[in-house]
């Protein structure tokens, strides 16, 4: 899969979030968002998700523009701020219920997905039970079942413990082996380094430089 | 590569799954509240009698005409004395709050679920088909309560009697049941998915609280200024022309407003979600 944000902008209730931004992102790396608060990295990633459309420029996957060509990248999990789960439901029975709507993603993937992130597929519990950390593991679980082909977590490590981390930066690892394509950010500028051959430093609504290279 | 294009059904089912999962405490508000309504109109039945009041046995038709009656014309500085339509308001603003609260969730919220449907304009045509199953199964609700209540001893039918009409509205009439399920069930049904689809499309502009204002908004001035151009009087029965209440609402008047307003509110989403930044809050 190659991505291609191509002189993109966009302005939201007259301030601009993303300025010219120039970027591609291929399959088989991890890359990482680096920036302070507000300075358009959860943009950049609604922007490659097609949730929001460009004041200018676009954003090609596989050479198709977003919002025209494709609504939205055809293999895509997303993790932005807090997803919306429901509260009655168990872990497994969320991510049952979301992957019902495209009936291809087996039980037994989403065991596999709930379990890769250090949560119990049979715990009864329900969602509103679940601790901070819980709710965010889960919420990677649901970008990552079904193995799609480009996969995005905005700050994936919020509240989760140590062990936790760990797990996370394993999985992301073996996503990076899979050959799948990763875009993260992280607050944490050394879980960052460690888990993406690729920084990107965000600044303003721009990039300002890139470190690492892309496979 | 496991995620593809989502089937058109399974998108729509899975909004359907989310909505009454979501609802249901709702739909049992309206359901008990009906039921309360039914039991206090029988009360008031029972007491009319004991007080020398010559009254038919109530039937399904006198309950249901007095649950989806509405309000009869505001008339401004004529000393004629205008109730407040309690049942109706709490009916409908059930329905807004319903469709609004739903809507507000899949349409603000849920990223994933946009993801995985793939494409927008399914999406907005299952948000669609939910908005108008969401007022049917509000109409389903009312008319569940009513069945229930004919275990209390209220008769089976659907025929009106001009006495319990009088005793209850101040008017006796009756109509012909193509009549009544037209001006009774079928213009509201059809008003009331209309307003809802305009909610709907209204949250793809507005947040969605503002959208719950607008439709309180627009009920409230229905309730007092009746014209078919306001098109909450459709689903105030007693303001048609075919009752004998100088009513001023033709049936063909609401049905053609509403259906002009429900093809814009969808060809309007449906360019909309082209061009709007989806899930705003998210």
């Amino acid at each position: 899969m190659k991505i291609e944000m191509k002189d993109y902008c966009k302005t939201l209730r007259g301030a601009e979030v993303l300025k010219h931004i120039n970027m591609t992102f291929t399959s088989g790396n991890v890359y990482g968002l680096k920036g302070q608060n507000g300075c358009g990295k959860t943009m950049m990633m609604r922007a490659i998700c097609g949730l929001i459309l460009p004041t200018s420029g676009e954003v090609l996957i596989d050479g198709k523009v977003l919002g025209k060509d494709m609504s939205f990248p055809e293999s895509v999990g997303v993790l932005i701020e807090n997803p919306a789960f429901i509260n009655a439901y168990t872990g497994f029975k969320n991510l049952r219920f979301l992957a019902d709507i495209q009936k291809k993603i087996t039980d037994e993937e989403i065991r596999e997905a709930i379990t890769e992130v250090g949560l119990d597929p049979d715990d009864k519990r329900s969602y509103r039970k679940y601790s901070l950390g819980m709710k965010e593991r889960l919420g990677i679980a649901a970008a990552i079942m079904g193995t799609p082909e480009l996969i995005i977590l905005d700050e994936p490590l919020n509240g989760i413990d140590e062990s936790g981390v760990e797990m996370i930066k394993k999985l992301i690892a073996d996503l990076k082996e899979k050959s799948k394509l990763v875009i993260m950010s992280c607050h944490d500028a050394e879980d960052l380094y460690s888990l993406c051959n690729v920084v990107v430093n965000v600044s303003a609504g721009k990039i300002i430089s890139t470190e690492g290279e892309a496979k | 590569m496991k995620r593809k294009t989502a089937c058109f059904s399974h998108v729509l089912l899975h909004d359907i799954r989310y909505s009454i999962l979501i609802s249901w405490k709702k739909y049992l508000a309206l359901f008990l509240v009906t039921e309360a309504i039914i039991g206090a109109l029988m009360v008031r039945i029972q007491s009319d009698c004991q007080l020398g009041m010559v009254l038919p046995p109530l039937t399904a038709g006198d309950v249901l005409t007095y649950l989806l009656s509405g309000a009869k014309i505001f008339r401004y500085g004529a000393g004629i004395p205008f109730e407040i339509p309690y049942i109706w308001i709490f009916i409908y603003l059930m329905i807004a709050f319903i469709v609004g609260e739903n809507h507000a969730n899949l349409m603000t919220s849920r990223y994933m679920e946009l993801l995985l449907s793939q494409e927008k304009h399914r999406w907005w045509a299952s948000k669609c088909i939910v908005t108008v199953l969401d007022v049917l199964l509000a109409y389903v609700t009312i008319f569940a309560a009513v069945g229930i209540s004919l275990f209390w001893g209220i008769k089976p039918v659907l025929k009106i009697s001009p006495d319990i009409m009088k005793a209850l509205i101040w008017k006796a009439f009756t109509l012909k049941p193509n009549q009544w399920t037209v001006i009774f069930v079928l213009l509201p049904i059809l008003t009331s998915v209309c307003i809802s689809l305009l909610q709907t499309v209204s949250i793809l502009f507005f947040k969605p609280m503002i959208c719950f204002a607008g439709v309180i908004t627009l009920l409230v001035v229905s309730l007092f200024y009746c014209n078919p151009a306001v098109i909450g009087n459709g689903t105030l029965p007693l303001r048609n022309t075919i009752l004998p209440f100088e009513g001023t609402i033709r049936t063909l008047d609401v049905a053609l407003a509403d259906a002009v307003l429900i093809v814009a509110s969808i060809i309007i989403g449906n360019i909309k979600i082209k061009k709007v930044d989806l899930l705003s809050e998210v």
